[in-house]
């Protein structure tokens, strides 16, 4: 039985706007969950919506097999954590972690053996006699973290804990969170705008834009396989390349150059012969072996990697990242090609909805 | 029910608590002593105005400063698990229980004192018309009080340094591990629960 079931969520505010569209997701026990999205795409509030911060307009919220949907936050055994730690800079480290304990009147010892577990989890009992002041940022996510596993909640909720802190340490967090989950094994439902986030930690991405859910899948499915050129260009670093054109005669046509399909992709594009579509490829999906010119605008050499800036007939930008040092200075002219086995068709987008993806 | 004693972890777990906490009980009762010491001295000086002015005075202000500030410091100090704080707070209530034994009793002796005709003024505190006897009555009982109160802050607070400083040693000398501990007593309550669990169809079978 799933942990936590979203049945046709929908969030209407007083003003008439809707921030969600019919959400629905199964959480199993145990598992990983990342909203990803960009900033207003509803993924925050459906969040604040299963902590019960924001009301549910339309459809059901069952928490292990419990209606929530109209349930006070503190009777949804839920923990939440918060971008900006939230933590009670009068109290110690020992008493911010208790104090949601203490509220409940549990007993002193428990209290504490409960409060040592979780600085030991996190790595803070060396912290505990301090104030919130006395940490750095790092530090005191990880109390903010600790608040809540003290507590033992049936689901944990991270709203975007990691954006206050500087890239580095985001890098560690991430991967302590992860491990955290490994050794707690507990259902938490995470949000994040940042995708590196979303791909290293989550058991299942759910993409949000504009209130609508745009794919829900592992990491790997949705890079591999996004549903849509929403998902292509959102997931993935640097972002897909988009190739507008039409499917004639075997071949893809735009007006930069045209491009011959495979026995394959004809197979898949049999059905839009004379249709307009879109052609997608990622950036390190781009080959130096082919024959469409790019003019080289820059030259970013990465280290393991290079990304080359250019434009292909002039006017399209292109990105194109080579596992290897290049020194192309702008304005070289190079040819490139793309890897056929990896590269995406989409439908045209209609209506400001995403194309949605064909092969 | 009578209360169950406790187990050797539980100790444990009790003494580590302090290593987290203030010691805010005895702090609170040498707050307390001082709260006695500031009704004391608000009543004695309204029986003071009705009574006689002396040079007496003077000193007995400068001692009800001194104390208060005394105290005050001290139940900081006691807070701060300062067993030091303990000695002085011993001193304190022993200044409290001579205070007794100067104007107060002095005062009940006085046979003057019950003589409404010579001393026919009552003395009003907070609101209440008191007679000279129950005041200084009153002020016995106050001086008794913040007296109590600070020999309990010295006391408590003394118990608490001690077992501070106990398991600080024991877990540095690695006597004791707080997260074996803990863990030991999470398993503890782990088999009771289970035990609990199996034996709940039986019962309600038997019902």
């Amino acid at each position: 039985m799933p942990e936590v079931k979203l049945q046709h969520i929908e969030k209407i505010y007083d003003g008439g706007v809707q921030a969600v569209w019919d959400f629905n997701l199964d959480i199993a026990d145990g598992e990983f969950i990342v909203l990803v999205g960009p900033s207003g795409c509803g993924k925050s509030t459906t969040l604040r919506m299963v902590a019960g911060l924001e009301d549910i307009t339309k459809g059901t919220l069952i928490i292990d097999g419990k209606d929530c949907t109209r349930l006070p936050p503190k009777d949804r055994d839920i923990a939440m954590v918060f971008q900006n730690y939230a933590l009670y800079g009068h109290m110690t480290i020992y008493e911010n972690m208790a104090f949601s304990l203490t509220l409940r009147k549990e007993k002193k010892e428990i209290i504490h053996r409960k409060v040592m577990a979780a600085a030991e989890i996190l790595d803070l009992k060396t912290q505990l006699n301090k104030k919130p002041k006395q940490l750095s940022g790092g530090q005191r996510q990880r109390v903010a973290m600790g608040r809540a596993i003290v507590r033992n909640p049936k689901v944990f909720l991270f709203d975007e804990p990691l954006s206050n802190l500087d890239a580095k340490l985001r890098g560690s967090m991430r991967r302590e969170i992860l491990l955290l989950h490994k050794k707690l094994n507990a259902t938490m439902m995470y949000v994040t705008h940042d995708q590196t986030e979303a791909l290293t930690l989550a058991d299942r991405i759910v993409c949000m834009s504009m209130g609508h859910v745009q794919q829900i899948g592992k990491p790997i499915e949705l890079y591999d396989k996004p549903a849509n050129t929403f998902v292509a260009t959102f997931i993935g670093l640097p972002p897909m390349n988009m190739f507008d054109g039409k499917i004639s005669g075997g071949k893809f046509v735009s007006d930069l150059f045209e491009y011959a399909l495979n026995g394959e992709q004809k197979k898949a594009l049999s059905g839009y012969e004379g249709q307009e579509v879109i052609l997608g490829v990622r950036p390190e999906n781009i080959t130096l072996e082919g024959d469409i010119q790019l003019h080289v605008t820059n030259n970013e050499n990465l280290g393991m990697n290079t990304l080359v800036h250019g434009k292909v007939g002039g006017v399209k930008n292109v990105v194109c990242k080579f596992a290897s040092w290049c020194t192309y200075k702008p304005g070289d002219e190079i040819k490139i090609g793309f890897d056929e086995k990896l590269m995406h068709f989409f439908e045209k987008p209609v209506d400001d909805q995403p194309g949605k993806a064909i092969i | 029910m009578a209360k169950q004693p406790l187990t050797e972890n539980q100790k444990i777990i009790h003494s580590d608590i302090l290593r987290y906490k203030k010691n805010k009980l005895p702090a609170t009762f040498a707050l307390l002593g001082l709260v006695f010491n500031c009704l004391y001295f608000m009543l004695m000086y309204g029986v003071f105005n009705n009574y006689f002015y002396k040079i007496d005075i003077g000193l007995s202000v400068l001692i009800t400063l001194v104390s208060l500030l005394a105290m005050f410091l001290s139940s900081e100090g006691i807070k701060g698990y300062n067993k030091k704080y303990s000695i002085v707070l011993i001193v304190l209530a022993a200044i409290q229980i001579i205070r007794i034994f100067f104007f107060p009793l002095q005062g009940l002796r006085h046979d003057a004192l019950w003589n409404t005709n010579v001393f026919n003024s009552a003395i009003r505190y907070f609101g209440i018309d008191l007679s000279q006897g129950v005041a200084f009555t009153l002020l016995v009982v106050y001086l008794v009080a913040s007296a109590a109160f600070l020999v309990a802050s010295a006391v408590l607070g003394y118990i608490n340094c001690m077992r501070l400083e106990s398991i600080k040693k024991k877990i540095e000398s690695g006597e004791v591990d707080i997260m074996e501990v803990v863990k030991q007593m999470d398993a503890e309550d782990a088999a009771k629960e289970k035990v609990q669990a199996e034996a709940q169809p039986e019962h309600e079978e038997v019902q």
